[in-house]
């Protein structure tokens, strides 16, 4: 019976009822596109850099494993010594950079000789690798968002390049530059990292064992567990961003709901004190507040759900080189917070509701 | 005939600003089980503060209103929410149906607030009111589908629908035509007649007194006249 006094009374103000859904399915996207898009620049770029070839990587032990944020400190002259390392085949210099706006790019400075050695070799779609200080090789991704091609004048960190090839995406950056200019650009022969390449597969652990008794101080990984010690290493920072944005979803959420059932329960007066006067509790017009408002949140929460996916496909379309990742389990947060914020703004309006004195609500007009 | 609701020198004081305001000054009455009483007297006489007491709606300043032996002047809110529920029924001058439900689920809201399942003997019951009321057939109308006439019979199913000890009625033929307003009258006598409902009407019109049983007439927060 409630339902039906619930759907009648959404039904019966579809104008209030479509903003309320609305609101809570813009606090539902919000959350899930901003965690979804800070996720998935993380995701990728940590995919890429784990999967550009090598089986180990070097850094510097105070270096983030956000790698695009570290100095080169590592001096390229260690190069030999790694690779005299029992089981180094090579090791590869890299210097990685980020640049911010449209999205993250990650830029990597390499040194074309040890660079395919260690990864196999970027895989061309176009043109070659390049020659001169000033070109860069760019993949495919970054090509079709940006309209790029060979021959084509692009600003990396500021400073202009020409495209002289395009690779397939997934090899550790989007934007490849002599590592030379990169040093420039940073510092003089210095890296961010090595990628090294080994023998035999097989002989990780060890490997990375005897790197790590030789170069006491340095830090060297699994390039296997890069993503998940990345994820670890910013958690705490994460966690941060995501609780201001969980906190202003659920702000907005809350003024809305807030605004929307007050709305209401004043509009409502009368029918409350009809049905106060018919003996209803106090708890009962309290059930029956909440009871509106969380339907109006479970509404909202599946509208929000479905306009995030939208959304995300929209924006991969006009952005290529984004990466959103929604996961299930912030999926079910959000239908959480959006029914707390449900809960926490209707908690007033339905004291207010149940606290009317049936005489003064009978009188209202 | 038992008594079903009385009241001893029961008082009610409002305070206006600075200025209280003596709506009733010791009112005593009694109603008997089946009866059928109307309850009369110009506006500002105090039958609509008597009305809301003996409705469980506000609390008195002094004195005392039984229903079925027990002393509802004083109770909590609680309490005269539960009397409300369980030995009352409300019919209103402006119908005060949920303009957003069919005239069904009005009724169906009064049997959920009751919070008692659902018997065939109550259905049985509700069927009999259906019927005297003639509406069976427009129950799936909304308020604004129905007539005043309509929307006020539907109340009156509605207040009846628990079976309540009491249907107090407020002037429930004040925004109706003559001839609708005939036809509840007579339909409030039915009821009276074949179920044995205890009526008890507030209303400032005289016309309305030669349906009932019994008139109370009030004057200046006082009865003035019981008569038969």
């Amino acid at each position: 019976m409630n339902t039906q006094i619930i759907l009648a009374g959404l039904k019966a103000r579809p104008v209030r009822t479509g903003v309320g859904v609305l609101a809570v399915a813009l606090e539902v996207v919000l959350i899930l596109l901003l965690v979804g898009l800070t996720n998935g620049a993380i995701a990728d770029s940590g995919s890429r850099v784990a999967g550009a070839g090598g089986e180990i990587i070097f850094k510097n032990g105070e270096s983030s494993y956000v790698v695009g944020m570290n100095p080169a400190v590592l001096p390229v002259k260690m190069v030999p010594e790694i690779e005299k390392i029992e089981g180094v085949k090579v090791a590869a210099p890299i210097i990685a950079q980020t640049e911010v706006g449209g999205g993250f790019t990650m830029i990597w400075g390499i040194e074309p000789t040890s660079f395919e050695a260690m990864s196999g070799g970027l895989r061309f779609i176009e043109g070659k690798i390049f020659s001169r200080p000033d070109e860069a090789v760019i993949d495919d991704r970054i090509s079709n968002d940006k309209h790029l091609k060979v021959g084509d004048s692009l600003k990396v960190l500021n400073r202009p390049f020409t495209v002289s090839g395009i690779v397939e995406n997934g090899k550790g950056a989007r934007v490849f530059i002599p590592l030379a200019t990169a040093q420039d650009m940073t510092r003089p022969d210095s890296a961010t990292m090595f990628y090294i390449k080994l023998h035999d597969k097989k002989q990780v652990k060890a490997v990375i064992q005897r790197l790590k008794d030789a170069f006491p101080g340095r830090d060297v990984v699994d390039a296997d567990d890069w993503l998940s010690l990345m994820f670890e290493s910013i958690a705490p920072l994460l966690g941060l961003v995501f609780n201001v944005i969980v906190f202003v979803g659920v702000f907005i959420g809350v003024l809305v709901i807030f605004l929307s059932m007050y709305t209401t329960v004043t509009e409502r007066t009368r029918e409350i004190g009809i049905l106060r006067a018919m003996g209803a509790t106090k708890s009962f017009i309290v059930v029956l507040v909440l009871q509106e408002s969380l339907l109006l949140c479970i509404i909202g929460a599946i509208v929000g759900i479905g306009s995030s996916y939208l959304v995300m496909a929209i924006l991969k379309g006009i952005y290529p080189t984004l990466s959103v990742l929604i996961d299930s389990g912030w999926v079910f947060r959000a239908v959480l917070f959006a029914i707390l914020s449900g809960i926490i703004g209707s908690l007033y309006p339905a004291y207010k509701a149940a606290s009317q004195d049936p005489i003064e609500a009978l009188a209202y007009e | 005939m038992s008594v079903l609701l009385e009241t001893v020198d029961l008082k009610k004081t409002y305070k206006v600003g600075k200025i209280e305001v003596e709506a009733l000054r010791g009112v005593s009455i009694r109603v008997d089980t089946g009866e059928f009483v109307a309850i009369m007297g110009p506006s500002g006489c105090g039958k609509s503060t008597l009305m809301h007491l003996l409705g469980a709606m506000t609390r008195a300043t002094a004195g005392k209103v039984f229903i079925e032996g027990k002393d509802t002047a004083n109770m909590n809110d609680a309490a005269r929410t539960e009397i409300r529920r369980t030995k009352l029924g409300f019919v209103f001058q402006k119908f005060n149906l949920l303009p957003a439900l069919t005239a069904r689920q009005n009724i169906e809201v009064a049997r959920k607030i009751y919070g008692k399942p659902r018997t065939q003997e109550g259905d049985a019951h509700l069927a009999e009111i259906l019927a005297l009321l003639q509406i069976d057939e427009k129950l799936d109308r909304k308020p604004s589908e129905l007539s005043g006439g309509e929307q006020q019979r539907v109340a009156i199913a509605r207040a009846l629908t628990n079976r309540p000890a009491i249907l107090l009625a407020d002037e429930p033929t004040g925004a109706l035509d003559t001839r609708n307003s005939e036809i509840v009258l007579k339909m409030f006598q039915e009821l009276n007649k074949r179920l044995k409902q205890t009526i008890l009407l507030v209303t400032h019109n005289p016309e309305l007194a030669a349906y009932t049983n019994r008139l109370i007439e009030m004057r200046d927060g006082l009865v003035a006249v019981h008569a038969t």
